[in-house]
Formats: structure tokens, sequence, C-alpha cells
């Protein structure tokens, strides 16, 4: 009799509705020797109300973080309490593609790669690429219909986002929630498609109002749609939304005036460079149909400026001081330097002028990191 | 020759396309979310929530048997492969594309028989055959087990 309520006991526990225990602030992902083998099994965990004295949750990406989406959702967040997806420095990409560093690739299980749900979600330096073959575009990183803070603030820096579709639209970064506010720095967006009638597009946001808003910052931003596309855009805004654009470089590969950013509402655009005569892009400071001088373009494989770059280098506005999203350094975490260049990366500072570079101890969080 | 024979059953003993399943072992809680957001938003327990190859390395966090504080259970189970299974990681979708549940297949776990409960509570995993465990897999667009 006492083994039987003893075993009833312990099935009891299988059955009950407690909060699993996340192991703390900060977790780790990675193939083998971490918290988790899979982005998606901490965010089970780890779901809760973190405005209650939890705190702000940090996943960090020590490799790979696993095959399946990660779905954000059924938390709670606030401004100071949030949800950090992050990689440490000694992991992070270099700015070309590489799956010795920590990346999410869910390619073979879904066309979403993080689908972000909550409030307040902070992406940092992880490369993010999905090449999934179905019937719906391929989106490294996408905000549906779930904001409820009209203030609220997704951030995606430091990242590289690739968007490879064969037969349908690629979207680095897709928004569909009216409140959502992405902020995007620092990126390098890589969106192609070999679909003639599918759309290559670095940032979509489309069910947008008037208080959607983008603030997009040196990105940069490369999309191919083989020339046919239905759309082709470095940023589409469907209908009335606020864009604020600085030090953005957009490479169409098509190279032809069709690639047009449809802006219904971007209004406040300076300081970008396009390859292509773009109408749209009309601040003082605009560049269109600038050439630029990359490591190597072919496919998007290393978007950093060249030595030799004229294009883009020295043309872009100090963002140091900005004050909505205020950073200083580039997307491999170097310092940028006085005049900064437009696009993700700043070359290095002519010899002779100070050139700092990025001391251990100190986790890099982001363009906005600690020096 | 002895160890050679031994060795020679193991290896044919060993299910070649065994697998493991990854199961959620309790509902996740957020009493700040909304009643819509709880229902599907939050992992239920017996969820599926991840397939990987028999002997796969997890993270210490996803063998942590639920006795001892851990959040997943395994089911190891021979009898099927890692893409006929990986087909139970489906989300629990409407017509438009709106998430119902995190996971559109799930264990019925309280239908298990304890002594699989147990297993499962204590040490975090069970093996058996994927024969065995079908009738308990939960398609939530039917109610009903998977055919």
């Amino acid at each position: 009799m006492r083994r039987l309520l003893a075993a009833l006991a312990l099935s009891l526990l299988l059955c009950s509705s407690v909060h699993a225990a996340c192991p703390g602030a900060t977790s780790t992902v990675c193939a083998s020797g971490c918290n988790y083998t899979s982005a998606a099994t901490w965010e089970s965990e780890c779901q809760a109300d973190l405005t209650g004295g939890t705190g702000t949750r940090t996943l960090e990406f020590h490799g790979s973080g696993g095959a399946n989406q990660v779905t954000i959702n059924g938390w709670t967040t606030n401004a100071t309490n949030k949800i950090v997806l992050t990689v440490p420095t000694d992991h992070r990409h270099a700015g070309t593609y590489d799956t010795n560093k920590a990346y999410l690739d869910t390619s073979s299980a879904s066309n979403i790669g993080i689908a972000i749900l909550e409030d307040y979600t902070e992406v940092y330096g992880l490369q993010v690429k999905n090449t999934y073959v179905d019937g719906a575009a391929a989106s490294p990183i996408t905000v549906p219909s779930a904001i409820t803070a009209t203030n609220n603030k997704i951030v995606v820096d430091s990242c590289l986002l690739i968007a490879d579709s064969s037969n349908n639209s690629a979207q680095a970064i897709t928004t569909s929630d009216v409140d959502a506010r992405l902020y995007a720095v620092n990126n390098f967006l890589v969106a192609k498609t070999s679909n003639s009638t599918s759309s290559a597009i670095c940032i979509t946001m489309t069910a947008v109002s008037a208080s959607t808003r983008l603030y997009a910052y040196s990105n940069t931003c490369y999309y191919d749609d083989l020339d046919g596309g239905a759309l082709t855009s470095g940023i589409y805004m469907q209908g009335a939304a606020t864009g604020i654009l600085r030090n953005n470089l957009f490479y169409s590969v098509d190279g032809t005036a069709n690639s047009t950013l449809l802006n219904e509402k971007v209004n406040d655009i300076d300081y970008n460079a396009s390859n292509v005569a773009e109408t749209w892009m009309a601040g003082a400071h605009d560049h269109p149909s600038h050439t630029f001088s990359f490591v190597n373009v072919t496919g998007g494989t290393n978007l950093h400026l060249d030595a030799a770059d004229t294009g883009a280098k020295g043309l872009g506005v100090d963002l140091s001081a900005d004050g909505t999203y205020a950073f200083n350094a580039d997307i491999d975490g170097e310092t940028r330097s006085a005049p900064w260049d437009i696009g993700a990366d700043e070359l290095p500072a002519p010899a002779g002028q100070p050139f700092r570079k990025r001391t251990g101890g100190i986790p890099f969080m982001g363009t906005k990191g600690v020096w | 020759v002895k160890p050679v024979l031994i060795l020679a059953l193991l290896l044919i003993a060993v299910p070649c396309s065994a697998i493991e399943i990854l199961i959620v072992a309790a509902n996740r809680v957020n009493a700040s979310a909304s009643a819509e957001e709880q229902e599907s938003g939050l992992w239920k327990r017996g969820d599926v929530i991840a397939v990987e190859d028999n002997g796969f390395s997890w993270g210490d966090r996803e063998v942590l048997a639920p006795a001892s504080g851990g959040g997943f259970c395994r089911a190891i189970l021979s009898g099927v492969t890692k893409a006929q299974a990986r087909a139970y990681l489906k989300r629990h979708l409407d017509g438009g594309g709106a998430m119902l549940h995190r996971s559109r297949f799930y264990i019925d776990v309280p239908a298990l028989p304890l002594a699989v409960r147990n297993a499962l509570n204590n040490t975090g995993s069970w093996s058996g055959t994927w024969a065995a465990m079908k009738p308990y897999v939960i398609d939530r667009t039917t109610g009903a087990a998977i055919p």
C-alpha cells in the first residue's frame, strides 16, 4: 500500500502545473555542452512574467541554436525587464556566414527563424539563415501581429540575416503588427529569391499604422530578385507609418529603378546610399546612384566595405549621440571614426588616427556595447 | 571470440532507427498573460518540442528529470525515423495561420501507464517502441490519437 501511494505521488509530479525552473538570468544554447541544444527549448522552460521580479532573461548563443523555429510568446515584458538573445564576443560572426560561430538555421523545419510576439525583445550579434522551400516567404526574423504595448521595442542589432528562397519571397526582417517599433541597427541584411515572380526585401513592414515605427540605422542591405520579381525593395513600408532611415547602404543586384522603397509615409530619410537612382532618396545627404566596393559582393557573401570604396566611405552621419538609439561601433564591434561610413561596416581609420580595439572581459551586447 | 560475439549481439539489439522525443513535462505558467495567450502561447504538459537521434547530446537542462526540477522528459523510441517523428513538431494553427497552441501534437501524459510516467518523472526518460507510444500521441485538430 505504501509503495502504491509513493508511486502515485511521483506520478502526480509529472502531472502538476508548475513553472519549470529556468536556470537563471542567463542561459546558453549550442550543439553540445550548454544548457540547451535549441533556443526553442530555452524559450519553453523560461516563459514567465519578467516584470514581477524575475528580471531580464538572456539566452547566449555559443553555437547552433537548433533546427526549430523559435517563437517568443507567452511572456510578460516591459522596457526594463525584457528578453535578450545575444552572442558573446568569442562566438560572434565576423560578417560572413560561418557555422563555426553562433547561428540559427531553421531551413529544414520552417520558413521562419525567430518569431517575436513579445513587446520588448532584443537580438544581438546572431547569424540567422533561412532557405526554407515551401509555399511561404523565407524570413529569418518576423514580428507577427501580437504586440500589445504601443511603446514596444524590438531590437535587431549587429546581426547577419540571410533570407534565400528558391520558390518564394525572401525577406530578412518582417513585421505585420500595426504597433511594431523596430530598431534595426548595424545589420548585414541579405534577401535573395530565385523565383522570378517573388519579392526580395531586406525589411518589410506591412499592416502598419500611425504608431508603427522603423528606426533603420547603419544597415547594409543586399537584395536580389533576379530581375523580374513582383517587388524588390530595400525597405518596404505599406501605408501610413513613420520610418527614420540613417546611414543605410542599399545594394540592388538588379541595379534597376524598379528597386524602390514604397514609402507612403516614410518621412525622415537622410545619409543613405544606393547603387540605384532612387527617387525617394531625397535627403540633403542621401547618395543615390553610387558605386560601392565590397570585399565579396557575389551572393552577398561578404558585405564589408573594401578599402578602395568611395561610395559609402565617410558619407554617413555620427549617431553616437542619437536621441533614439545612440551607438558608436560597427557590425564587427569596432569603434567608428569620423566621418562615419554608410552601412553596417566601418573601414578602419587611416594610419595615424586612433583606432580602439574591443577589450576582453566585458560581454559585447551589440552596437551599444561597452568598450 | 566471446567478447566479439557479445558486441555483435549488442549492436544488433540497438534499434537502428531509434530516436528521442523531447516532451514538455509540465504546463508553463504566466498568470499575467491574457487568457488567449495562456492557451496559445504557453507550452503545455505533453507537448512535443524536439526530436533527435538516439544518443543525442542534449543540454543539461533538457535531461534534468522532472523529479529533480527539470522541465522536460524524453521518450526513446524504436520503430520510427527522425524524419517521421519530426512531422509531429508542427504548431497548431487556425485556418488563417494564427497560433492556437504551441504544438499540434502532444503526449497524453495522464493516460500513460503508471510505470511509464514514473520512469519519465524519476529518470527523465523512458525507452519503448513507437507502436506503444502512438496511442498516446494526440492530434489537437481532431482530439484523437494519431492513426
